[in-house]
């Protein structure tokens, strides 16, 4: 069957089709199919019944001709659907696979993968969560979410982009690579700096060359990218240098900082150059991370010469200035214990009290010794023991951090013992002293979960002998009797006052209950609700966010509940039941039954 | 004895949200009473709801394979949320009294028993048919033909190139008319036409699938026309089961007429080999297809679940099954390559090794035998144009940027996402696979003509080896 001929005839009949049939009568280049289409009928008949549509077609009427064409267009879509070309000519080749480690990827359902592949590859609200609860179920390990991870590097929200390339495609790890390669565009935006970042995460030595063309070519975003990857060798130092001279301040920042990681005396100088130039402010993240001794002994010399012109000058001006030089190179030192740093802290610590003369503008010499004491708390024991032994003698800002520097350096109960006494100050004066101490304690959960200090534990009896609720919410722990009767009868008091106060205070002491796993938790957040004034809509507001903290013997209790509150509350204590109840699932879908 | 858990109820329900509000009604104490009958296949009660009287709702175990739900409430989802309170109740072991069944609700059961002892002895009555009015209706139909037929040579003097989104939504308009004489399948028919000069349609790249779809809408006119001329000669003509014509027209076939059509396969165990959902904007429904082979016979058929886009709370979506399906009785819509097919009970099993390799053992080794089988279908103009095959390939590999399959014989077929959106793209995914998966295995592809290029290609929907089913797509 000649196909060729039956191709021009389709191309010449798609073009009547897309013009519109009236053109079609007497289309002369139709008209010249006909003859050929006959010759070949004689070998195959069904060449002759197309010759005779198309004759039908250039012979009809501006009326009919709609009708003939498709009769021809139906005949032809017919004849052409049986010579679909299949052949494909030429050697075959390997495919390049990167063998992704199917043995533990089991493939999820249509009904979780669907939903994910939308969140990764679409636009709109809601996606982040689903993606993030969707990596913690492990639902990424399916291959099939690998290419919708990678495009999603690019996705127009950020943080959906930063946790795809730091969380979600470093569980495919090398496997990405050849994708990540062909991806990557040097010249383009955040999504390509992740993929040179990524590169160079898994593989430095093969993304080398991406690199270096994204130093000398690269946009900026990419080129930012890039400066991180770089590293020690020569060439890398000169652009480095080269780069930290420049003019666009963040690729100053990054030169500036990658510069900080690097052994040489010429990095050295360009950092020297910084702190005593208008980049420190730049350099400041960069000189805070770097331990080069020379650069620190500058550090440390800059400080010092600051300090005396600060104490020499009478312009009010001029001392707002230094004082704000002096609180960023004061900042680079956190986190340094070598001895230099704690002698000049040592040092700056004894000169506070002339310091403390020095007004300025709007930043004074006051300023300077709170910069030293934060310092302080995070340098050398000896140093925190400097700042934490001379409490008696600090204002309020200094004793929070003499407080902090105490935690870190002090065993628990000596720290208890010093600062302790703060909190039975009653007089109006001594308040700001007591709020340092409380404030510090309110940070402390920050603090020792980061460093996992211990705490005396009568600092909890302490809060409650002086009665304070604050305390006792922020420092309460499972298990304390006192605690747990002192919140019990401040339950009781809440529910004898009226109207506004009472819902808030009791809301308070009920989320606190809650929080230190009081064995009348749930009775009393069940009871808060009952007397709750229902009228109001937000009395429901205020309780039903703690049920999913609540043990499982919660549950059969809260839901004897439900039918006593409003019909329009009781779809969301409903959820929050269900979040409590899958909170407490077993494996195997039996719900535990703890205390 | 009723036999049933919270993961039985759970899954019971239509959705999330209908089983999340059952279970509130529970809880909310709504179900002013709760009744199980003496022999204990019966649950009945009555639940509070927005009105004076409470609702009666019942749950018949009667066949326990195949519970019925009967609630006068008006909630078009089935099992209602007090049907599936009722159930939560039970499975949550409220106390339960045994009561006499009401007698409505009586009836109700014995004419279930005997309306389904009838159908198992074959004593059904045949259907009554008003032949007046399905005489009425058939010529209301012709008359729609009439108007697809000046609708489609309009659209041909107008030509596709002329075609816009303002045009499109004026034809949608008058498409109503089909809808209106009882064509709602010509009307979708139509609407696939015009969708393609929506908004963010493809341009001149549509123009070889509109080329297609004009005639299509044509071959829907002439064969139309012929099967409901005959019909209206012979109003007891049943709808035609030789081909998909009565579908095309928009006949919603009932599982009672594909019984009655002999439409039927007995004892037969399907295995899911792919799946899709996607938004057909042209049929306003969400489409939920699964693509399944008998394990028996090897053949492929295809389960769709239509959503339309206003009853979509309402209808059960569908999701991806990785057991093995025992369905005794399965019926099967009239069509060509991969019928449609459906089921009312059904009793999951684990797939095993040996499930594996009979689908692999029904593999068509040979392209060119797959290739005809495919053409030979697809000159049909009403025919599917993307039928689906398993193929049992010896490698697959890459000529040029191309990916290919091949067969034991040499014969090639390119694989391509080309013109294949509605499922997720699969091609890349081989480039992530054990090079295991790339000899002597089975492979299930979607073939798909492409007007423009005039090429077959294959669309990789999943991978079968020894060990499992290696989906690339849902």
């Amino acid at each position: 069957m000649s196909i060729a001929l039956l191709g021009q005839l389709y191309d010449d009949m798609r073009r009547i089709a897309v013009a519109g049939s009236a053109v079609a009568p007497g289309d002369f280049r139709l008209k010249k199919h006909v003859a050929a289409l006959e010759q070949a009928g004689a070998k195959a008949p069904i060449f002759a019944t197309i010759a005779g549509q198309v004759r039908a077609v250039v012979d009809s009427t501006e009326k009919t001709a709609s009708q003939a064409v498709l009769e021809l267009a139906s005949l032809l879509n017919a004849v052409l659907y049986t010579q679909g070309e299949t052949a494909v000519p030429g050697p075959m080749a390997a495919i390049e696979t990167t063998e992704l480690d199917l043995a533990g990827a089991a493939q999820i359902s249509a009904r979780t993968l669907k939903p994910l592949l939308e969140a990764l590859t679409t636009t709109g609200s809601g996606r982040f969560e689903l993606i993030k609860d969707a990596f913690e179920r492990g639902a990424f390990k399916d291959p099939r979410l690998l290419r919708p991870s990678l495009e999603a590097l690019d996705d127009v929200y950020g943080e959906i982009a930063d946790f795809v390339s730091e969380r979600v495609l470093p569980l495919y790890g090398r496997a990405i690579l050849p994708e990540l390669r062909k991806k990557l565009n040097i010249k383009g935006k955040s999504g390509d700096a992740r993929r040179l970042e990524l590169l160079h995460r898994l593989e430095p030595t093969s993304a080398r060359p991406f690199v270096e063309q994204a130093l000398e070519e690269g946009s900026k975003e990419v080129k930012v990218a890039a400066i991180g990857c770089l590293g020690s060798g020569p060439d890398d130092l000169n652009f480095l240098l080269e780069q930290a001279a420049g003019k666009a301040a963040d690729i100053r920042r990054v030169a500036l900082a990658a510069l900080a990681e690097i052994n040489s005396p010429l990095a050295i100088e360009a950092l020297s150059k910084a702190i005593n130039g208008k980049d420190l402010s730049l350099a400041a993240p960069a000189l805070t991370k770097c331990q080069h001794p020379q650069v620190i002994e500058l550090l440390h010399a800059t400080i010092q010469k600051n300090v005396a012109s600060l104490r020499e000058t009478k312009d009010k001006k001029k001392i707002t200035s230094l004082v704000g030089t002096l609180e960023t190179l004061l900042e680079t030192l956190q986190h340094r214990n070598d001895p230099g740093t704690t002698a000049l802290l040592k040092n700056l610590f004894e000169q506070r009290g002339d310091l403390l003369k020095i007004k300025g503008d709007s930043l004074s010499g006051v300023d300077v010794n709170h910069s030293i004491a934060s310092v302080m708390t995070t340098s050398s024991k000896e140093s925190q023991d400097l700042l934490a032994s001379a409490h008696a003698k600090l204002d309020d800002i200094e004793l929070n951090f003499a407080f902090l520097a105490a935690c870190r350096c002090w065993s628990a109960d000596k720290v208890y013992d010093e600062f302790s006494p703060y909190l039975l100050l009653e007089s109006k004066k001594d308040l700001g002293k007591k709020s340092a101490i409380m404030e510090g304690l309110d940070n402390l959960d920050y603090l020792f979960r980061e460093k996992a200090l211990p705490l005396d534990p009568k600092w909890l009896d302490l809060a409650v002998q002086i009665e304070n609720f604050e305390l006792i919410a922020e420092l309460g722990r499972p298990g304390h009797e006192a605690q747990n009767a002192f919140l019990k009868k401040a339950f009781e008091a809440t529910q004898s006052k009226k109207t506004t106060k009472k819902t808030y205070e009791c809301q308070s002491v009920v989320s606190a209950m809650v929080k230190v796993q009081h064995p009348d938790a749930t009775d009393c957040l069940i009871e808060a609700v009952s007397k709750a004034d229902k009228k109001a809509f937000w009395y429901s507001y205020c309780y039903e966010w703690m049920v999913p903290d609540l043990p499982a013997s919660a549950i059969p209790k809260l839901e004897a509940m439900i039918p006593t509150l409003p019909e329009r509350d009781t779809n969301r204590w409903l959820d929050r039941i269900e979040q409590l109840r899958v909170k407490h699932r077993t494996p195997h879908g039996q719900e535990s039954r703890d205390n | 004895m009723i036999a049933i858990d919270e993961a039985y109820v759970e899954s019971a329900a239509p959705n999330a949200d209908a089983a999340k509000n059952g279970r509130g009604l529970v809880l909310k104490s709504s179900f002013v009473s709760l009744n199980i009958s003496e022999d204990e296949t019966l649950l009945f009660g009555e639940c509070k709801g927005s009105g004076k009287e409470p609702y009666r709702c019942s749950s018949d175990f009667l066949r326990p394979e195949q519970p019925t739900h009967r609630c006068n409430c008006p909630s078009r989802q089935f099992p209602c949320k007090h049907c599936v309170g009722l159930m939560y109740a039970y499975a949550l072991k409220k106390k339960f009294t045994t009561a006499t069944v009401p007698e409505d609700l009586a009836a109700k059961r014995e004419k279930l028993t005997e309306r389904k002892e009838k159908q198992a002895s074959g004593e059904t009555k045949p259907k009554q048919v008003n032949k007046t009015a399905l005489a009425k209706k058939i010529q209301a139909q012709l008359d729609g033909i009439d108007l697809l037929e000046r609708l489609t040579a309009d659209l041909v003097r107008l030509g596709i190139g002329n075609m816009n989104p303002k045009i499109a939504r004026e034809i949608n308009e008058q498409a109503k008319q089909l809808g209106n004489a009882f064509l709602p399948g010509a009307q979708v028919a139509l609407h696939q036409y015009t969708h393609l000069f929506t908004e963010n349609a493809g341009g001149e790249t549509v123009y070889g699938e509109a080329l297609d779809r004009l005639a299509r809408l044509h071959a829907l006119v002439k064969h139309g026309r012929t099967y409901l001329t005959k019909r209206l000669e012979d109003p007891e003509l049943a709808a035609a089961t030789d081909s998909s014509i009565a579908a095309w027209l928009g006949h919603a076939w009932q599982l009672s007429e594909l019984k009655a059509a002999g439409l039927v396969e007995h004892d037969v165990e399907l295995v899911q080999l792919a799946f899709n959902s996607h938004d057909d904007p042209a049929r306003q429904e969400f489409v939920d297809t699964g693509v399944w082979m008998i394990l028996g016979t090897g053949k492929i058929r295809v389960t769709q679940t239509l959503r339309p886009y206003k009853a979509q709370k309402y209808i059960k979506s569908e999701d991806s099954f990785f057991q093995v399906a025992s369905i005794k009785e399965l019926c099967v819509y009239p069509g060509s390559v991969n019928p449609r097919i459906r089921w009312e009970g059904m009793l999951p099993r684990p797939l095993e090794t040996k499930d594996l390799l009979a689908i692999r053992k029904h593999g068509q080794p040979s392209f060119a035998v797959a290739v005809k089988e495919v053409k030979n279908s697809l000159k049909g103009p009403l025919s599917d144009k993307q039928p689906i095959m398993a193929l049992n390939f010896a490698k697959l590999g890459k000529v040029g940027d191309t990916f290919v399959a091949e067969d034991a014989s040499g014969e090639r077929l390119a694989l391509t996402d080309i013109g294949l959106s509605e499922e997720p793209p699969s091609v890349d995914m081989l480039g992530l696979l054990p090079r295991s998966c790339f000899a002597n295995q089975t492979l299930i592809a979607r073939f798909r003509h492409d007007l423009d290029t005039r090429r077959l290609a294959i669309k990789p929907l999943s991978i079968v080896t020894e060990t499992g089913v290696i989906r690339l797509t849902l």
